[in-house]
């Protein structure tokens, strides 16, 4: 009776200890799945992407192109040496790249590999996420105030038709009672020859032609709100506003010089030789300020045609000494000073630590750039009287002894721009 | 009657102010002094059309062999020169605040693709707008990037990065070469050894000099102009 029972028991913890492998087996190798999309990123993403062409071509589908298996195995460990074997897919991919080398990666294994391609074909890209609602609010709004003027123009020229019927009326209404009692009608003057309205319309005119020739006079020279059309549709809102560019990553030169600088190609070039296309359509749709529709991925073949960059060949057109053949954008001025006055960024940036957008206005939610300040002296003056120089731990302003003095012995509380000179006339004008 | 009319009179009027509700213009308007406004002599500004007509030249390098203004003596490596990239040091005298100007620095002009946190993962390329992924500077083989390889990197750029030489100057590149470096010290790279001893006189001095050179700077590009002027009216 024991032997059986004791046959059992093994029986039992064999099948048990089975099952046990087998189940750690399982969970051994969930374990060493391969996970395409880490591999992917940390290997291949700096110059390629599942379905648009980056520095190497879009990777979607691959195993589908090339030759074989084996093949793409054997090009993601070496690619040089297949091209070395002749290899005729080979040479014509390296050619169509512009001879562009890729990395070889010989520590990838045949299933990394096989995970990636699985990772870059199942890839699909993400969906573009709200962020529309504000902006479509905001054109209704503009739409509704352009409605409301047209209702307003309306609604006045059906009062006015009103009023003139209901004078015509009222007019005819007076004879006929007149002509039924028999009473003469005083023939009404026509109101161009009433003496109180040619008074009344000559004070209005004297008035009206005084506030326009003071209004030219403060005016003249004064550009705010100018908007001018630019020779390329370039929205600060989708630069520094939706993209997070910094101002200085183009305007460089804000802290460095007398100039904030608009930047040269070149600088575009940084993203724009991979950003080709204008992909924000549904989340920020471009309008100029009259409402036409802009294209955004024409604007930025435009850049293309004076940065002198071939979108197809995806190199700069070069002349014979190598010289990249591009040309300046034209962008028109905007904020603009006359000779006569004298501004410096770096010494309101660096110094004065003043915000861009103190004086810019919010570039970053403008499509088209227009001057939001005056720009005028009055301008200038008033906020030099008003702000304080930021005098502590501030070595430029170290030879102002006597007021750091005062400072310490706290009978002065801040130092405004107007104390250290900022209302004399030779601090802009020389 | 005559109240009527004075209604009307008021009501067109009223029509006709408020009608100009535009919030910008096209057209920058009358101006008193054209030749100062629109200025003749070569300015930084300037329309292009007069310096085109001359047969003047943009984007273009600035001449061989000469050095701006507060710039260092340049390294002569070429693009393809890599082992001599690598091996580059800091020129400069670097403090502890140089490194908060390289880090301020880097949140400008790098941190757009590489991120805040130097992890690659900048807003541009998680925002999927960018689509080659920039280096990871705190991970990989970047992490042991020599300073001189990331210099030249600035230079001349990289992969897909273009180059920022045009917008950093030297000294500025190396500020934030050693912000690169000191985290990645933190990160688990080479020890960071690019800054020097904080001696509170020596940058005393130092940034008076250069507040002082920048004035003179300035005054210098404006006396010039002023002077070219008069040889003109002369």
């Amino acid at each position: 009776m024991r032997i059986p029972q004791c046959r059992v028991h093994i029986r039992v913890l064999t099948v048990f200890l089975f099952a046990t492998l087998l189940s750690l087996f399982a969970i051994n190798t969930s374990a060493q799945e391969i996970n395409g999309e880490a591999l992917f990123k940390a290997n291949c993403a700096s110059c390629h992407h599942p379905t648009k062409d980056g520095t190497g071509p879009a990777l979607k589908g691959v195993d589908g192109r090339v030759p074989s298996q084996e093949w793409l195995y054997k090009w993601v460990k070496n690619s040089a040496a297949v091209i070395a074997s002749g290899d005729s897919y080979a040479n014509d991919i390296y050619k169509k790249w512009n001879k562009t080398a890729m990395t070889a990666f010989q520590s990838l294994k045949n299933e990394e590999i096989d995970a990636i391609v699985e990772y870059v074909n199942s890839y699909s890209p993400p969906k573009p996420t709200g962020g529309g609602g504000g902006d479509t609010t905001d054109t209704e709004a503009t739409q509704n105030g352009g409605g409301s003027t047209w209702l307003y123009a309306l609604l006045t020229l059906v009062l006015l038709l009103a009023a003139f019927v209901l004078s015509q009326v009222n007019k005819m209404l007076n004879k006929n009672a007149n002509d039924k009692l028999g009473l003469p009608t005083k023939k009404a003057i026509p109101f161009y020859r009433n003496k109180v309205y040619i008074a009344l319309a000559a004070v209005l005119c004297f008035i009206g032609m005084g506030v326009y020739l003071s209004k030219g006079g403060v005016d003249m020279g004064r550009q705010k709100d100018y908007m001018p059309e630019q020779p390329i549709f370039y929205s600060h809102k989708v630069h520094a506003g939706i993209n997070k560019i910094n101002c200085q990553y183009c305007h460089s030169g804000a802290e460095k010089s007398k100039h904030a600088m608009v930047p040269s190609t070149n600088v575009c070039m940084n993203c724009h030789k991979q950003i080709n296309e204008y992909t924000g359509d549904k989340e920020h749709p471009l309008y100029t300020a009259e409402g036409e529709k802009v294209n955004g991925t024409k604007e930025i073949q435009k850049l293309y045609k004076y940065a002198g960059w071939n979108p197809e060949k995806k190199d700069y057109n070069r002349d014979a000494e190598g010289n990249i053949l591009a040309t300046a954008i034209p962008w028109v001025k905007i904020h603009n000073l006359p000779d006569h006055v004298y501004f410096n960024h770096s010494l309101h940036v660096v110094s004065g630590k003043v915000a861009c957008q103190q004086c810019h206005g919010n570039i970053e939610q403008m499509d088209e750039v227009k001057q939001h300040s005056e720009l005028s002296m009055g301008w200038c003056i008033n906020c030099h009287r008003e702000t304080d120089v930021q005098f502590a731990d501030n070595h430029y302003y170290s030879i102002f002894e006597k007021y750091h003095q005062e400072i310490k012995d706290g009978t002065r509380e801040s130092v405004k721009v107007s104390d250290i000179g900022g209302l004399e006339c030779q601090k802009c004008h020389y | 009657m005559k109240k009527i009319h004075f209604i009307l009179i008021v009501v067109v009027g009223a029509m006709v102010v408020t009608s100009c509700g535009k919030d910008y213009r096209r057209n920058p308007g009358k101006i008193y002094a054209p030749d100062m406004t629109y200025s003749r002599a070569y300015d930084y500004y300037n329309t292009t059309d007069s310096i085109n007509a001359a047969g003047g030249t943009f984007n273009k390098m600035p001449v061989k062999n000469t050095i701006a203004r507060e710039q260092g003596i340049p390294t002569h490596i070429s693009e393809t020169d890599t082992n001599a990239a690598k091996a580059l040091q800091n020129p400069y005298a670097l403090y502890a605040k140089d490194l908060e100007q390289g880090k301020r620095l880097y949140l400008i002009h790098c941190a757009i693709c590489h991120g805040e946190k130097l992890d690659g993962q900048g807003p541009l390329y998680t925002s999927e707008k960018y689509i080659a992924a920039p280096a990871n500077l705190i991970g990989g083989k970047y992490l042991n990037f020599s300073a001189g390889k990331i210099y030249h990197a600035i230079v001349y750029g990289k992969n897909m990065m273009g180059s920022y030489a045009s917008q950093l100057d030297s000294k500025q590149r190396w500020k934030v070469v050693a912000y690169i470096k000191s985290i990645q010290a933190d990160k688990g790279g080479a020890a960071f050894n690019m800054i020097s001893e904080e001696s509170v006189v020596e940058e005393a001095v130092a940034e008076h000099n250069h507040s002082e050179e920048g004035e003179e700077h300035d005054q210098d590009g404006d006396h010039e102009h002023e002077n070219g002027e008069e040889h003109g009216a002369h």
